[in-house]
C-alpha cells in the first residue's frame, strides 16, 4: 500500500512537471468532495481527517459531505448529484448502497470529473479506482482471530459460536460476515448457533447479545460486524462476566471497543485505515485529475488489534488519527 | 325536586338498561393484552427452557425498563391527543451530555440535575411551539426527532463517549431485594405517573383536553399550562431514559434511542392508548412495554430471524387496534 | 329587578357590525326563549353572556350590578352556565367527571392533593336522582350516552352549581322526539329552581311549548318580546323575517 502511494505521489509530480513546470505545486484552486456514508461515526470522521491531513500536505481545497445516516441511501444519491453540479476537480465518494450510487458516479465520470471509490465499492467500473478495505478479508481474520483464540481457551477449535449484523442491507457488512462464514468453512468444529441483525441501535445490539448469551449457556465465540455490537457485546459479556469465557472479535476502533481489549473482554479488533482511505484518497483523486491511471482496486488494509499490541506505536494511528504519524516519504 | 317527573321519563328504559350492561361488560383492552402476554410467555416456557429461568427474566426486567420509561412519557401527549416523536432523539442527547459531563469527571450528583433541567427546557421548547404557536405536535417533534439527534452528532462529533465513572454501575447492574435496580426506578416513575393521571386534577385535565379541548377550555382548564407540563414530562422521561442508557451501555452513544419514539408509541397503543386522544394508562403502556420486551427476548431466545420479529410486532399493532375499533363500533352501535 | 340584563349590546368583527345595540332581560325563574334566522346573532349574542366575546359597547348587569366578564370561567363563577349546543362534553371521563369538571373536590393524600371521587361518585348520584335521570351514574364514560342524557349531563352540571343563569343553545338541535321531551322538561325544572334560563332554538312549537316568554332577534337586535302564551308560530315568523311591528300587526 505504501508503495501504492508512493507511486502516486511520485506521479502527481511528473504530472505537474511536464504540464506546468513553472509553478510547481500550487492546487489552490483544485477542491475536492469527499463524500461518506453518514457525517456522524467516528469512522467516517477519521476518513476526513485523513483526507484534511492531505488537503494541507497539498495545498487544496476539499469539502467534506454526507447524509447524517449511512441507512440515508437517497440522501447521498442527492449529495453526490449536487457535487457533480459545482464540478469539483474531483470526488472521493463511499458508495451507501452499491445500486443506488451506480449512475451517478457514472454520471460524474461522464461529466470528465475523476471518481475515487473508497471503503464501499459501486456497482459500475466507471470510476478511477476503488481504494478499500477489503472487507471479505476482514471477515476472513474475524474468523480466524477467533478459532486462535478458541483453541487458547479449550485446547481444541470446537464450540457454538454467534455472530451479529449490525444492520442489514449493507454492502461491506454483507461481505464482512460472508469472509466470516466462508473461513469458518474451515474449521468444522466451531458452529452457529445465533445470528442476529440489529438496526444500528446500542441498546438492541446489547439486548441481543445477552439474549444470545441465555440461550446459548456453551457459547464459545462472537463475531460482531461493526462497533455497535462490537460494544453491545462486550458490555452483556462483562456484565455477565464471561470475558474470559467466550472470546469476541469485533470490527473498528470505539474508544469503548478499545477499553475491552484493555480488560481481555474483546480479544482481537479487525481495524480498517479509514486516515489512509481520505489521506490516500485525495492524493490519488488529485493524481487522477492530470491524468495518472490506477489500478482498478486498492487495498487499503485491515490489521489485527490485540491486548498484545494495543499500546505499539504501528497501531497508535490505527486507534486513534490524531497520533497517526505518517512516514516520512508521505509527510511534506 | 324529590317528586318523580309528572311527564313521561326520557328514552326508553330497555335500552339504557342494555346500555350500561354492555358499559359494564367492556373490558378494557389492557385485559386483553395481558392475557395475551401470559399466553406468550407460557408459550416460550413451553418452547424454551431459558425463558423462565432467573437470569433472562432479570434481563428482561431491565430490557423493559428503559422502554417503559419513554413510553410512560409518551402516553402524557398521547392522552392529550398529540404525540412526541422526538423522545428518542431527546434521550440520546441528554445522554450524551449526561455522558460527556461524567467524562469530564462532573460528579453524577451535578451532572443529573442539569440533565433533567435540560430535558425539562427541551420539553417546555416543544410545549410552546405546539402550544403557543399553534403548530401540530407531530410535525413539531418531527423537527425534534430530527434536530436533537443533529444536536446529538454535532456534540459529540458522532462519537461514543467512553470513561463512565464506576458509580453508574450502581444503577444498571444492581438489585434491590433481587430485583434489578431499573425496574425498582421504572416501577417508582410508573407508580407516580399512573398516581398523576389517576388522581390528581392534571392527570383529568389530561383526558378531558384529549377527548375535547374545546370543552375543557370552556369550563376553564388552564389548557396551555396542562400541555406544556405534558410535553414537559415526556421529555424529563426521555431524560431519565437517556442517562438510564448511559449507565445500561457504560457509554454515551449517539445513536442510543434510535427508533425509540416508535417502540413507545407502539407499547402505548398496544397498551390500549388511542391516538385520537382521551384514552391510556399507565398499566397499559407498561403491559405493551413488556409485551414487545417479551416478543424480542423470545425471538432472540427461539432463534426467529429479527426480520420475522419485525413483522410479528407490526401485525400486532394492527391486531390491538383492529380489535379495540370492533369494541368502538359494537359500543356505538348500542348507543 | 331583572335577574340579568343586556343593554346596548354592539359587536363588530371587522367590518362586520353583528350586533347593533341589544336589549334584552332574563327574569329569574324563567325560560326566556331566543329565536332569530340564522346569522340574526342569537349566538354572538349569548357568547357576550357566556364570557367569550367582549362587547364593543353596551352593558351587561347581574342581579342589578354591572359585570365585565374577562373569560368563560369569570362568567361561570359568577354563576352563569353554558350548555352549548356540541354539547361540549368529555367523552373520555365519566359522568361524574364531566358534572365536576374543573372544579373537582379535593382530599389531601400524603399532603397532595388529590381528586376526592368517592365525594364526586356520591354527589352525582345524589343529583341524578334529584332529576330523576336514568342516566347510569355508574357509566365508565359518557361516551356511550345518548344525546338526550348528555344533554342531561350537561344541564346537571349547571344545577349542580347552583347556576343563576344557564343559556342552553339549541338543546334539542340533534335529539329524537322522546328526548325532546325530557330536555324540555329538564329546562322547565331549572326555572322552577329559580334559575333564569335563556333557551335557543329553532323550533318554533317546542320554543311554545317551553318558554315563558320569546324574544326575537333579527339583524343584530332585538326586535320582539312576548309571553309565548300571547303569540303564535305565525306571529314569530312575521318578526324573524324583518317584518317591523307596525307591519306584524298590520298583516
Amino acid at each position: 500500500m505504501k508503495k501504492l502511494l508512493l507511486l502516486a505521489a511520485a506521479t502527481v509530480g511528473l504530472g505537474l512537471t511536464a504540464q506546468a513546470p513553472a509553478r510547481a505545486a500550487d492546487f489552490s484552486k483544485a477542491r475536492i468532495d469527499v463524500i461518506v456514508k453518514a457525517t456522524t461515526s467516528q469512522y467516517w470522521a477519521t476518513v476526513f481527517d485523513g483526507a484534511r491531513a492531505a488537503a494541507k500536505v497539498l495545498g487544496l481545497q476539499i469539502s467534506t459531505l454526507g447524509a447524517t445516516s449511512e441507512a440515508d441511501v437517497a440522501g447521498e444519491v442527492t449529495i453526490m448529484e449536487n457535487a457533480i453540479a459545482s464540478k469539483p476537480t474531483a470526488i472521493v465518494i463511499a458508495a451507501t448502497n452499491a445500486a443506488a450510487l451506480a449512475k451517478p458516479i457514472a454520471h460524474a465520470t461522464a461529466a470528465g470529473i475523476p471518481v475515487i471509490v473508497v471503503d464501499s465499492d459501486a456497482n459500475t467500473s466507471k470510476y478511477v479506482t476503488f481504494l478499500a478495505t477489503n472487507n471479505h478479508t476482514g471477515g476472513v481474520k474475524a474468523a480466524d482471530e477467533l478459532a486462535r483464540c478458541i483453541k487458547a481457551r479449550t485446547g481444541k477449535v470446537a464450540g457454538q459460536m454467534a455472530y451479529l449484523t449490525a444492520l442489514a442491507g449493507a454492502q461491506s457488512l454483507n461481505d464482512r460476515d460472508k469472509g466470516f462464514l466462508d473461513e469458518l468453512k474451515k474449521y468444522p468444529g466451531l458452529k452457529i448457533v445465533a445470528h442476529r441483525t440489529g438496526n444500528n441501535d446500542p441498546a438492541r445490539a446489547l439486548t441481543d447479545s445477552e439474549d444470545i448469551l441465555t440461550r446459548n449457556p456453551h457459547l464459545v465465540g462472537i463475531f460482531a460486524d461493526n462497533e455497535i455490537e462490537g460494544d453491545g457485546a462486550g458490555t452483556a459479556l462483562s456484565e455477565k462476566n464471561l470475558g474470559s469465557k467466550v472470546c469476541l472479535v469485533s470490527f473498528d476502533t470505539s474508544s469503548e471497543e478499545i477499553n475491552f481489549v484493555k480488560k481481555g473482554v474483546i480479544d482481537a479488533l479487525i481495524v480498517q485505515n479509514p486516515f489512509m482511505m481520505g489521506y490516500a484518497g485525495v492524493w490519488y483523486a488529485l493524481a487522477a485529475a492530470h491524468g495518472v491511471v490506477f489500478p482498478h482496486y486498492v487495498d487499503s488494509g485491515v490489521s489485527v488489534v490485540t491486548k498484545a499490541n494495543i499500546d505499539s506505536p504501528a497501531m497508535a494511528g490505527l486507534l486513534n488519527p490524531k497520533k497517526y504519524t505518517l512516514t516520512p516519504f508521505l509527510g511534506e | 325536586m324529590a317528586s318523580a317527573p309528572a311527564t313521561t321519563p326520557s328514552g326508553p328504559a330497555v335500552a339504557d338498561e342494555a346500555q350500561a350492561s354492555s358499559l359494564r361488560h367492556r373490558l378494557p383492552v389492557e385485559i386483553y393484552v395481558l392475557g395475551f402476554t401470559v399466553l406468550v410467555w407460557v408459550g416460550l416456557g413451553v418452547f424454551s427452557r431459558y425463558f423462565l429461568t432467573a437470569g433472562n427474566i432479570s434481563n428482561m426486567m431491565r430490557q423493559v425498563s428503559i422502554d417503559a420509561i419513554v413510553a410512560f412519557g409518551e402516553l402524557f401527549p398521547i392522552i392529550l391527543a398529540g404525540i412526541d416523536l422526538s423522545v428518542g432523539s431527546v434521550a440520546a442527547l441528554t445522554g450524551i451530555l449526561f455522558a460527556m459531563m461524567l467524562a469530564a469527571h462532573l460528579p453524577v450528583l451535578l451532572a443529573l440535575p442539569l440533565t433533567v433541567a435540560l430535558g425539562l427546557l427541551i420539553g417546555l421548547i416543544n410545549g410552546l411551539a405546539i402550544d403557543r404557536l399553534g403548530i401540530p405536535a407531530f410535525i413539531v417533534t418531527l423537527a425534534g426527532l430530527q434536530g436533537f439527534r443533529g444536536l446529538t452528532y454535532l456534540v459529540s462529533g458522532g462519537m461514543t463517549v467512553a470513561g463512565m465513572p464506576s458509580s453508574l454501575d450502581l444503577v444498571a447492574r444492581t438489585s434491590i431485594a433481587g430485583i434489578p435496580t431499573m425496574f425498582v426506578l421504572m416501577a417508582v416513575i410508573g407508580l407516580v405517573s399512573h398516581f398523576i393521571l389517576r388522581y390528581t386534577r392534571l392527570g383529568r385535565y389530561c383526558y378531558a383536553i384529549g377527548s375535547n379541548a374545546e370543552s375543557a377550555r370552556r369550563v376553564g382548564i388552564n389548557v396551555t399550562q396542562v400541555t406544556l407540563v405534558c410535553y414537559c414530562i415526556a421529555a424529563l422521561f426521555a431524560a431519565f431514559a437517556g442517562m438510564l442508557l448511559v449507565s445500561r451501555l457504560t457509554m454515551g452513544n449517539p445513536n442510543a434511542g434510535v427508533g425509540a419514539e416508535l417502540q413507545a408509541i407502539a407499547a402505548a397503543v398496544v397498551g390500549g392508548a388511542s391516538l385520537f386522544g382521551g384514552r391510556g394508562t399507565i398499566l397499559g403502556c407498561f403491559i405493551g412495554s413488556v409485551l414487545f420486551t417479551t416478543i424480542g427476548n423470545g425471538a432472540n431466545l427461539l432463534g426467529v430471524s429479527s426480520f420475522w420479529q419485525m413483522v410479528i410486532e407490526g401485525l400486532l399493532i394492527a391486531l390491538v387496534v383492529y380489535v379495540d375499533n370492533i369494541q368502538k363500533k359494537r359500543q356505538a352501535g348500542v348507543r | 329587578m331583572a335577574l340579568l340584563e343586556m343593554s346596548g349590546i354592539f359587536k363588530s368583527f371587522g367590518p362586520v357590525e353583528v350586533l347593533r345595540g341589544v336589549d334584552l332581560a332574563l327574569e329569574a325563574g324563567e325560560v326566556l326563549a331566543l329565536v332569530g334566522d340564522n346569522g340574526a346573532g342569537k349566538s354572538t349574542a349569548i357568547k357576550h353572556v357566556a364570557g367569550v366575546y367582549r362587547a364593543d359597547a353596551g352593558e351587561i348587569r347581574l342581579e342589578g350590578k354591572k359585570v365585565e366578564f374577562d373569560s368563560p370561567r369569570h362568567a361561570r363563577t359568577l354563576g352563569i352556565e353554558t350548555v352549548y349546543q356540541d354539547l361540549a362534553l368529555a367523552d373520555a371521563l365519566s359522568v361524574g367527571a364531566n358534572i365536576f369538571l374543573g372544579r373537582e373536590p379535593t382530599r389531601k393524600f400524603l399532603g397532595i392533593p388529590v381528586v376526592d371521587n368517592a365525594k364526586i361518585r356520591s354527589e352525582t348520584e345524589a343529583l341524578l336522582k334529584r332529576l330523576s335521570s336514568r342516566i347510569p351514574p355508574k357509566a365508565a364514560t359518557v361516551a356511550g350516552l345518548s344525546g338526550g342524557q348528555r344533554q342531561a349531563v350537561a344541564i346537571a352540571r349547571a344545577l349542580y352549581w347552583k347556576a343563576k343563569v344557564v343559556v342552553l343553545d339549541e338543546p334539542t338541535a340533534a335529539l329524537a322526539v322522546m328526548e325532546r321531551e325530557h330536555v324540555i322538561e329538564l329546562s322547565r325544572r331549572l326555572a322552577a329552581e329559580g334559575v333564569g334560563v335563556i333557551y335557543i332554538g329553532h323550533n318554533l312549537i317546542e320554543i311554545l311549548e317551553v318558554a315563558d316568554r320569546v324574544a326575537v332577534m333579527y339583524r343584530g337586535q332585538v326586535v320582539h318580546v312576548v309571553k309565548a302564551e300571547e303569540t303564535n308560530q305565525q306571529e314569530l315568523i312575521k318578526y324573524m323575517t324583518g317584518f317591523t311591528e307596525a307591519e306584524a300587526k298590520a298583516a
